[in-house]
């Protein structure tokens, strides 16, 4: 976080945390960069991703569970389905880290944000990441 | 002061369950977080019906002298989903339960020629043709007492 606000310090330019966005209504702070829509991953490297992510200077990023991803989810919008206040706006589909527990060892919950359906999937499908931190 | 602390808890108590199942109204499950009733009786099960007679049947309902019921909201059904279970994938608080689709009152975004699902056999969600027969669960806004009823 030092070493974060030091380089922008540098840099000259005062930059909130603009990497990331804060749900008024749940609190919850998501991350809202250009690699969501960039990144392409199954849902073992999409857990790893989160637990590795460093944005705005926080590393206490983790994948969301489904109900937690349809809290940013707008039903009544599509293409995407996603609320306003986010920058990165990408539809298709995104891993959530809600096992399916019928075969909690293969599958696990998408939610697709082109229009805002979720369905539990092979864990082996490549799919779009947007990780959250309380 | 002391009355004042028993009441407090027995407030407590009342609100550490969010849904009960009332002995006396057990065709009704009271959620107590949207402040809504729940339809639970052998037609929550059984019935099957397009989305315009799914509408028509909450609100021609009669339970337990309550009318006038209504289809739930997206994220009312959502909220009954347990995501720890399937077949069904439900709130073990209801008693009937069609393992299969049930209407939301939502319209879908790209045409209303739709309207949003949710399957209780996983908990999956999609927008289904409203001619499309499905089952009902309807719902009723718990009536707020007026100061006129606090009289």
């Amino acid at each position: 976080m030092k070493h974060t606000l030091w380089m922008l310090a540098i840099s000259g330019t005062l930059l909130m945390a603009n990497s990331s966005k804060q749900d008024d209504k749940t609190g919850l702070i998501w991350q809202d960069n250009i690699e969501v829509a960039e990144n392409n991953l199954n849902y073992d490297e999409a857990k790893t991703y989160c637990q590795d992510l460093e944005v705005d200077g926080f590393t206490d990023w983790r994948l969301p569970t489904l109900r937690e991803a349809y809290t940013i989810v707008d039903l009544t919008r599509n293409r995407p389905a996603l609320k306003n206040g986010f920058e990165i706006r990408d539809d298709g589909r995104y891993w959530t880290s809600t096992l399916f527990v019928k075969n909690p060892e293969k599958s696990a919950w998408y939610i697709s944000m082109s229009y805002g359906e979720a369905e539990a999937y092979s864990k082996s499908r490549i799919y779009h990441v947007r990780c959250v931190r309380n | 002061m002391k009355r004042y602390m028993i009441l407090s808890f027995m407030v407590l108590l009342a609100n550490t369950s969010i849904f009960a199942n009332e002995t006396n109204k057990s065709s009704i499950v009271t959620d107590k977080i949207h402040t809504i009733y729940w339809q639970d009786n052998l037609s929550s099960q059984k019935s099957s019906e397009d989305w315009d007679d799914a509408v028509e049947y909450c609100d021609k309902l009669v339970l337990n002298s309550i009318d006038k019921w209504r289809l739930p909201t997206f994220n009312e059904l959502l909220s009954i989903v347990d995501y720890t279970r399937v077949n069904p994938a439900i709130n073990p608080v209801f008693d009937y339960v069609h393992e299969g689709t049930y209407w939301t009152s939502l319209d879908f975004s790209a045409t209303t020629s739709r309207a949003w699902t949710i399957d209780f056999r996983t908990g999956k969600t999609f927008y289904s043709y409203k001619t499309t027969n499905h089952s009902v669960r309807c719902v009723k806004d718990i009536p707020v007492p007026s100061a006129k009823d606090k009289k």
